[in-house]
């Protein structure tokens, strides 16, 4: 009959704080990993909208609306345009996007309780500057 | 122990390699911005016969350059508000126009300062830009060098070119 391993409480319990330090960095790369995609394809969108502005000479109230919408699907919270051009520009004039913005992420908090610090909500902000000419 | 400290170290491994192509991409992005923010056709010669060329270079750098700065949020000095994308200075390092005209093109070298370095002509299907792209048509080209951060505070040199061509689109004939 196999007579039972001796071992300690103390060698169970290390294996148990790896695994969890293991999965709180795990988690954490995860995380870190989602708000940069995400920062990504605001930076899609802002590419494919300068485009268009370059051909129309302006972000028209249409596409100001569908960018708005395609923003908001990726998480893009409290947009502001302010500074981009609305309004028609000539041939060779300068057209700029701004687009300003905040991810909500979970990330390293900033309370001093363990428990409460790790992967709290905070909000990132999003910043996309775009300049190009207008081409119509 | 061991093998958690080998996972901590292969996660931020490649979190930094992923943090650099994120710069990288973002500086690519730029680069390819302004190329085309530069890329003003002469509209007088397009009206007349079509032809699809960059009238004066000299104001297609300068507008480069201002884009350059805008879409990477430079400052005067060339230093990025993006600092945890771009560590270091930006540095312009050169800027290239071909124009193609009929089977030739004209190659127009600009230095990072806006200096004329050279110009010259080619037959067409000879040409290549300094990434390696075949000049069929009427192409800009830029290259920058500038810093990311690296692990333990150390400054990375890096670089980046891009070029971009004109096309005429056919439907509008």
């Amino acid at each position: 009959m196999a007579r039972k391993r001796e071992g300690s409480a103390l060698d169970f319990l290390s294996v148990c704080i790896c695994i969890l330090a293991m999965s709180i960095v795990v988690t954490a790369y995860f995380y870190c990993s989602d708000l940069l995609l995400r920062k990504g394809q605001v930076s899609q969108v802002a590419r494919c909208y300068i485009l268009k502005m370059e051909t129309v000479g302006c972000l028209t109230e249409g596409d100001k609306n569908r960018m708005l919408a395609e923003l908001q699907s990726i998480g893009l919270q409290g947009i502001d345009l302010t500074g981009s051009t609305m309004n028609p520009v000539e041939y060779g004039d300068s057209v700029i996007l701004h687009i300003r913005g905040k991810i909500q992420g979970k990330m390293w908090g900033e309370n001093h309780d363990l428990f409460q610090s790790i992967f709290t909500v905070r909000e990132v902000p999003v910043e996309e500057m775009r300049m190009s000419t207008a081409k119509h | 122990m061991f093998f958690f400290l080998m996972v901590l170290i292969a996660a931020l491994f490649q979190f930094k390699i992923y943090a650099y192509m994120v710069a990288g991409a973002y500086v690519e992005d730029a680069l390819a911005a302004s190329n085309l923010a530069s890329a003003l056709i002469d509209v007088e010669e397009y009206g007349r016969n079509h032809n699809v060329r960059i009238g004066d270079t000299q104001n297609a750098f300068r507008i480069y350059r201002d884009a350059l700065h805008y879409n990477l949020a430079l400052d005067e000095e060339g230093y990025s508000a993006r600092e945890e994308l771009l560590a270091g200075r930006v540095q312009l390092q050169e800027y290239i126009v071909y124009n193609v005209l009929d089977q030739e093109v004209c190659i127009t070298v600009y230095d990072g300062e806006g200096n004329c370095l050279c110009q010259e002509n080619a037959r067409t299907g000879n040409v290549r830009t300094p990434d390696g792209v075949l000049v069929e048509h009427t192409t800009v080209y830029s290259r920058v060098r500038f810093q990311v951060k690296g692990l333990l505070g150390r400054s990375i040199d890096a670089e980046k070119e891009k070029s971009i061509d004109i096309v005429r689109c056919e439907s509008e004939e």
